[in-house]
């Protein structure tokens, strides 16, 4: 690149312009420009990635959504979480309902005398392998892509327990120990289900941090001595109307919305929050008045 | 205040509570039931957080039918409860309570979030 304007600067001044670098138009705008480059230095990649992705706008808005939610509505925050540790939660259930198919399709097989040789089986051996291959059909059904990851790390020709139906039951009927059998625990120490765990934590937590908060609210004023019913009464119906609303628009909006792109989960939480956000602020504001009033009429 | 914002504002907060009253009974009374048996713990639909089952359970058991066909045929079927399930394991004492609560929670969800609306558009003044 030629005939640069003087002012392109990051670091020093550039002649050149180079990609996923950040660089400041105009070297005079003082001390915030700088400590913002550099700041952007070593994000530069990941926010070119997500700009052509959703779009530069759309990642200013995001920014912008997701500090406002850090600081006032924690309880939404959590269901993103939640949703996906949900599926992994289903994921360790149909691996486990698969273990047990092909132990039980074991157990059978070997209580028959059943031999290397496939010449005879009885009917209940061929039920238990039936049913040990349909366990597997549901698990990939519902999971193939969790599945794949599992397995992509996998060199083995034959194919894995995870991997193969046919592979697992004659791992079952033939092995001498049990323990290629144990996928529960070789699909467990894999990353997508340990998260599953430790994610499901961080849902609920935040609805309780949110909730928390406003005890503590409520407790200060008590300790204060100022008229804490009162402080309760909008705290409380505050709280209650929120949930309500973000929750009825996480149903809803999951019913009819597409969900399949990334953009569209973006756009139901952002609304969802938005309108728990309103809510709250909107009993805040006027259930005080509320509660006067019905006070005043109770006496 | 304008005098039909109080009038709405009331009334939302009595739906309001008689909805927080109703969920606690419906989770009380159906879902913990529901959450015990074995045939039924896994068919509660989705949880985001402590609790979203009775919600779930609730919509189920008051769907209409053409609508739980569009769900289950929808890719996100395996977030809401399976009605077909639920329909077994409640009587009709269950299903009236889950459809009042999920008739409640809907309306006061509405008309508060409308009354919040026309609020901040400013529609009151």
């Amino acid at each position: 690149m030629c005939c640069l304007p003087d002012d392109y600067y990051n670091g020093a001044q550039a002649t050149q312009l180079t990609a996923n670098t950040p660089y400041l138009l105009d070297r005079d705008s003082a001390g915030l420009g700088h400590s913002v480059l550099n700041q952007l230095n070593g994000q530069a990649r990941k926010l070119t990635e997500l700009s052509f992705s959703l779009g530069a706008d759309n990642v200013m808005a995001l920014s912008a959504v997701s500090a406002k939610l850090k600081n006032e509505s924690s309880n939404i925050i959590g269901t993103t979480a939640s949703l996906y540790t949900d599926k992994m939660g289903n994921f360790s259930k149909a691996i486990k309902a698969y273990q047990d198919a092909l132990m039980e399709y074991r157990d059978v097989s070997r209580s028959q005398g059943y031999h290397r040789s496939m010449s005879t089986s009885s009917s209940a051996v061929r039920q238990a392998k039936q049913k040990a291959i349909a366990a597997f059909n549901r698990m990939q059904e519902r999971f193939a892509v969790e599945l794949e990851a599992v397995n992509s790390g996998s060199k083995a020709k034959r194919g894995t327990v995870l991997s193969s139906a046919e592979r697992g039951t004659s791992i079952a009927r033939s092995s001498r120990s049990v323990a290629k059998l144990d996928i529960s625990n070789q699909a467990k120490a894999h990353d997508l289900v340990k998260f599953s765990r430790y994610a499901k934590g961080l849902g609920n937590g935040l609805a309780l941090i949110d909730f928390g908060s406003r005890i503590g609210k409520v407790h200060n004023s008590y300790l204060a001595g100022e008229n804490w019913h009162r402080k309760l009464f909008i705290e409380s119906s505050s709280f209650a109307a929120s949930a309500l609303t973000a929750s009825t628009i996480m149903s809803y909006g999951l019913a009819f919305f597409t969900v399949a792109t990334p953009l569209g989960w973006v756009c139901l939480i952002a609304v969802a929050a938005g309108g728990a956000m309103l809510m709250n602020d909107y009993l805040q504001e006027n259930s005080g008045r509320k509660y006067d009033s019905l006070m005043d009429n109770l006496r | 205040m304008n005098e039909i914002e109080d009038t709405l504002l009331t009334i939302g907060l009595i739906g309001l509570f008689f909805t927080m009253i109703l969920y606690v009974l419906f989770g009380q009374v159906t879902v913990r039931k529901l959450r015990k048996n074995k045939e039924t713990k896994d068919s509660l639909g989705i949880e985001f957080a402590s609790g979203w089952d009775i919600l779930n359970v609730a919509l189920a058991l008051s769907r209409p039918k053409w609508l739980e066909k569009r769900i289950m045929a929808s890719p996100t079927a395996h977030f809401a409860a399976d009605a077909k399930v639920l329909y077994q394991y409640t009587n009709r004492f269950d299903r009236i309570l889950g459809r009042l609560f999920s008739f409640f929670s809907l309306t006061t969800t509405l008309m508060l979030l409308a009354l919040a609306l026309a609020d901040a558009v400013g529609l009151f003044d």
